[in-house]
């Protein structure tokens, strides 16, 4: 992290956040259905699945 | 029958002419893979089956007289990091080893629509972290013009496809400098579209706010003719702009005449000698082809560096937490769900991934964001800035692609540093979200390939083309 | 909740908890929004289809999936932000990192500090007026079963299956400020919440289906100290579940200090069966969840004409029919008539009563008593009641034969309200038969009289009785009232 330090010196109080190039603002989709994937074809990708599920081991030690 | 043109536009006229057909043109690429490709290794995967049959399918459009696009029968390859529906895409990591995606990227959709045919996913850095390709999962790609020697990255495998002859055309994602750096060491066009241009629906995310695709190809008409078909609005990203697809290839042929290019007086010193002659050479060329050179400067630019290895490995931390096990891709059984994700994940990742993510992580924590990656966003601002003003003076800016020629392989692995300093010219682009070329522009040390690169404002491509153009003509490149 | 300045309201005498503790409550309410399709992609939204069917990349979070807003989630985002009286903003989406496996992406996409709605107001039935923070939007995650263990729960469970239909699912997420000083406001805010979210057709926001849900975060502390460590209480499943679970956290967490021990700041979990909460998870620190803007998305800032359409197309809210009765009947919009009738949603038929030319109060009052399984339309027309309205109201029936004749038009779904009355012989005895008849009571039971006259109102039910019973309950119990009262002086 030391490389860092170069920044470290800059003053940027009056400088806003860059998070995106190129400026677009509201962009939204019609509340459309549109065609969703094939359930077989997910299913047979996943490492483990179980009665149209997903399975995955005892979900230990996570946040709820 | 002719023999097959070894441009993309040329072998889309003779293929819609019938003066040759796609199986042909296919069949002769599909050959010289089989000659060289065991030497470059610029595959993960070679679809000889699905293209000999994507190319019968084109010749069967024309002779029913139905339309086809306007890269009918034009063999490309693909960077393995966009989805390809039911074709492995692994991102040549061993997390993804052996996933086919269940969608195709948009990139994808739009090359089938205009007649392409995919002939195979190419090798790169994992998750495209790197500027050598070596960092893949599947071993290195080695660069056409000297096997002892990188072709650059992370879309090695790409631009060498295109640098040994296996393809007329490729495309390549670019996050900090992956297609032009590559497209430099390896001499071939490449290049970076604005940020928004071109889809990214499909693309496996490195950094979701700098990654953009775009096209590798032997002449720069073919790299406008790539830039057209994939590019334009898609409603299946929000970060696409929304307008239509740029006409481009008019701005090839148009000259330099009365544009005004920018010399960047503070630019990062650090370009081997050779590459600084090359650049010299290139705006004498310019202004003899009657453009206006024009000194400027771009302060913020030695910061570009910084902020990107803390916003690229932010983003990415968070985009490479989907790779957990529970859904696709690589699963290391544990007991509980939580030691499965760690187990899957170190098996699964390169060390490099490993290096970013614990780097991004680290930027984006509590306590440490307003330092590191907060600060890199404003810095990113001043860049662009930087640019804006620049480009009240100038239509567009010439520097080195990269401060190097291909360097042998095992030169930067452990020097990481070193290794991301090669794309200390291109960096500043994708942080501004402007597009960039790279076009070769004569040798350097050892006689290797030197990349010029363009770099245009925020939907200047037509500019970047016709510069781009130019060069190539000063080189001796176009026909 | 955050860590915005605490709340202003006090805790009045009667709402104290038994030792001086007062009570603090805030709670989060996460509700469904009801779109046809998901919040960043066109699978559907959609209950009870067999598992993992409404999916596609961004729902599995697939590599290379990218999200684009629905509309319509914002429209509805922006109608709940209206109705609480919320300031709409420019706003952005941010990443909340996290792995679980019914999070896809291993991050949600919400909103973070600069969210679509905030600083509004809930106004409850009973009149209080309880702050709301924010309304922001974020997806929903998968859904978990847990297999092998004994009740369900991840607790000794063999392996965990996962269904994404629900994940991306649109939510908003409501966060009150800590202004709720009883468990019976929270049933309260939770429920007047609930008809307005149902009303704008945002949500059928239904807590047992899961279409809203609602944690609640509890201390308790004495007036003049400051706020007490809060426990957030999850797994309430219904607005009565809510009420329990506060009042057993509150008694719990005065048990813990009035014997010197500290609350822990932690997750509990409401077991409904057993009547208790149990510790899920302690939170020694804040989770770092990495808040970042979300590059995959651009700013949403609707612009003016958007947010007034949402104005002017609201529908009438609760509040605002418990005032128009209010302003009706005369009577407080905290009464209880008004605020079943409301709730009933049978405001409309009131006022439709009135306008046939009926007696409001009366309207009020018949629709009250008698129509609680009518639904918002009684099958008893209008005019039928505002005729029966007016015959008691000009004294041609009393209250009690009014009663009965009402029973009738529920029961036939309407009639001539003149004509049943005269039916059943009714009419109303005129004032000074019933003065007669109040004074001859007053003489049969002397000893009444006197506890009356002295004082006692319960003994004026002996004097009525006898009225009433002599007059075979022609006689209006209001009249006979009124007539002892002025005989007693007072």
């Amino acid at each position: 992290m030391g490389h860092f330090s170069d920044i470290d010196a800059l003053d940027l109080d009056g400088v806003g956040p860059m998070t995106q190039p190129y400026p677009l603002i509201n962009i939204m989709r019609e509340d459309v259905e549109l065609p969703c994937l094939d359930t077989d074809e997910v299913l047979a990708a996943a490492p483990a699945s179980d009665e149209r599920r997903f399975r995955v081991p005892p979900i230990i030690g996570l946040d709820d | 029958m002719s023999a097959i043109p070894s441009t993309a536009s040329e072998i889309a006229a003779a293929v819609i002419a019938k003066r040759i057909t796609a199986r042909a043109v296919i069949d002769d690429y599909l050959s010289r893979i089989d000659a060289r490709e065991s030497e470059i290794h610029a595959f993960n995967l070679v679809m000889a089956q699905e293209a000999r049959a994507q190319a019968d399918a084109i010749d069967a459009d024309i002779a029913a007289g139905r339309q086809v696009g306007p890269l009918a029968g034009v063999p490309i390859a693909i960077k393995d990091n966009m989805c390809t529906h039911g074709v492995e895409t692994t991102c040549s990591s061993k997390i993804l080893e052996g996933w086919k995606p269940p969608y195709d990227a948009t990139v994808i959709t739009r090359l089938r629509t205009a007649g392409a045919v995919i002939i195979g996913k190419t090798n790169m850095d994992e998750f495209a972290m790197g500027s050598s390709t070596e960092n893949s999962a599947f071993g290195s790609t080695r660069n056409p013009c000297d096997i002892s020697r990188v072709p650059g990255g992370s879309s090695g495998g790409s631009a060498a496809a295109v640098a040994a002859g296996f393809s007329p055309v490729s495309l390549g994602s670019d996050t900090g400098g992956s297609i032009r750096q590559p497209a430099a060491l390896c001499g071939v066009v490449g290049v970076k579209p604005t940020y928004g241009v071109v889809s990214r629906y499909g693309l496996v995310a490195y950094a979701s706010s700098l990654d953009q695709i775009g096209p590798f190809a032997t002449t720069v008409a073919d790299a406008a003719l790539l830039t057209e078909v994939i590019g334009g609005h898609d409603p299946m990203d929000s970060t696409s702009i929304p307008l239509a697809s740029p006409s481009l290839l008019p701005s090839v042929s148009q000259g330099v005449a009365g544009m005004r290019i920018g010399r960047v007086t503070d630019l990062p010193a650090g370009a081997e000698p050779a590459v600084e002659e090359r650049l010299d050479r290139a705006f004498a060329a310019l202004e003899t082809a009657g453009a206006t050179i024009v000194d400027i400067t771009l302060p913020s630019l030695s910061y570009a560096l910084t902020a990107y290895y803390l916003i690229a490995p932010a983003e990415a931390s968070s985009n490479l937490a989907r790779f957990d096990g529970v859904r696709f891709g690589l699963r290391v059984n544990a007991a509980d769900t939580n030691s499965m994700y760690g187990a899957t994940r170190a098996a699964g990742f390169g060390d490099e991934v490993k290096r970013r993510i614990m780097l991004g992580t680290y930027a984006l924590s509590a306590g440490y964001y307003d330092a590191y990656y907060g600060k890199a966003l404003k810095v990113r601002r001043l860049i662009a800035q930087d640019f804006e003003r620049a480009y009240e003076q100038v239509d567009a800016i010439l520097t080195p692609t990269s401060p190097v020629v291909a360097f042998k392989f095992g030169d930067k692995v452990d020097d990481p540093m070193s290794m991301y300093l090669c794309d200390i010219y291109t960096i500043p682009t994708n942080l501004a979200g402007h597009p960039a070329m790279s076009v070769p522009f004569g040798t350097g040390a050892h006689g290797l390939p030197v990349g010029i690169q363009v770099l245009a404002p925020a939907l200047g491509e037509q500019a970047m083309f016709r510069v781009g153009g130019a060069l190539e003509v000063a080189a001796g490149g176009a026909q | 909740m955050s860590d915005s300045p605490l709340s202003s309201i006090v805790a009045t005498e009667d709402q104290m908890l038994e030792g001086g503790w007062e009570l603090i409550v805030g709670l989060e309410v996460h509700v469904e929004l009801a779109t046809r399709t998901k919040l960043f992609s066109g699978s559907p939204n959609r209950f009870g289809d067999e598992p993992n069917i409404n999916i596609d990349p961004v729902t599995l979070g697939l590599p290379g999936a990218l999200p684009v807003l629905n509309r319509q989630a914002v429209e509805l985002a922006m109608r709940i932000g209206v109705a609480l009286n919320c300031t709409i903003q420019p706003c952005i989406f941010h990443r909340k990192n996290y792995f679980y496996p019914d999070m896809p992406k291993a991050y949600q996409i919400s909103q973070y500090d600069i969210p679509l709605n905030i600083d509004g107001f809930l106004e409850l039935p009973s009149g209080t007026t309880i702050g709301v923070e924010r309304a922001h939007l974020e997806e929903d995650t998968g859904k978990s079963t847990h297999v092998g263990g004994a009740t369900g729960r991840i607790h000794g469970s063999d392996y965990s299956l996962i269904d994404f239909n629900r994940a991306g699912v649109p939510l908003v997420e409501i966060v009150s400020r800590p202004d709720i000083r009883t468990s019976e406001h929270a049933r309260e805010y939770v429920s007047e919440l609930r008809a307005i979210l149902e009303v704008i057709g945002a949500s059928d926001a239904k807590m047992e289906e899961g279409s809203m849900r609602v944690d609640a975060n509890v201390s308790v502390h004495k007036p003049g100290t400051p706020f007490g460590t809060r426990c957030e209480i999850k797994n309430v499943n219904s607005i009565r579940a809510l009420g329990r679970a506060i009042d057993y956290e509150a008694r719990r967490q005065i048990d813990v200090l009035d014997t010197g021990g500290v609350i822990r700041q932690e997750t509990r979990h409401w077991d409904d069966a057993e009547g208790r909460t149990h510790t899920l998870r302690v939170k020694e620190d804040a989770d770092d969840y990495r808040y970042f803007p979300e590059p995959d998305l651009v700013p949403v800032a609707p612009d003016d004409a958007w947010v007034q359409a949402v104005r002017d197309n609201l529908p009438m809210l609760p509040a605002a029919r418990r005032s128009a009765l209010s302003a009706l009947t005369g009577y407080d919009t905290r009464s209880e008539a008004i605020i079943v009738v409301v709730e009933r949603a049978q405001h409309d038929y009131v006022q439709a009563v009135a306008d046939a030319g009926g007696d409001a109060v009366r309207a009020l009052i018949y629709v009250q008593q008698a129509f609680a399984d009518a639904g918002p339309m009684p099958a008893v027309p209008a005019k039928d009641l505002a005729a029966l309205t007016i015959l008691e109201r000009d004294g041609k029936l009393s209250a009690t034969q009014a009663k009965t004749v009402l029973s009738e038009l529920v029961e036939n779904g309407g009639g001539d309200a003149a004509a049943i009355a005269a039916a059943k012989g009714f009419e109303a005895m005129d004032n000074s038969a019933v003065e007669a008849m109040v004074d001859e009571a007053i003489a049969a039971d002397p000893d009444a009289w006197a506890k009356y006259c002295a004082g006692e109102e319960k003994a004026a039910g002996a004097i009525v009785g006898r009225v009433m019973k002599a007059s075979k309950g022609k006689a209006d119990g209001k009249v006979v009232s009124a007539i002892m009262q002025s005989r007693r002086g007072s």
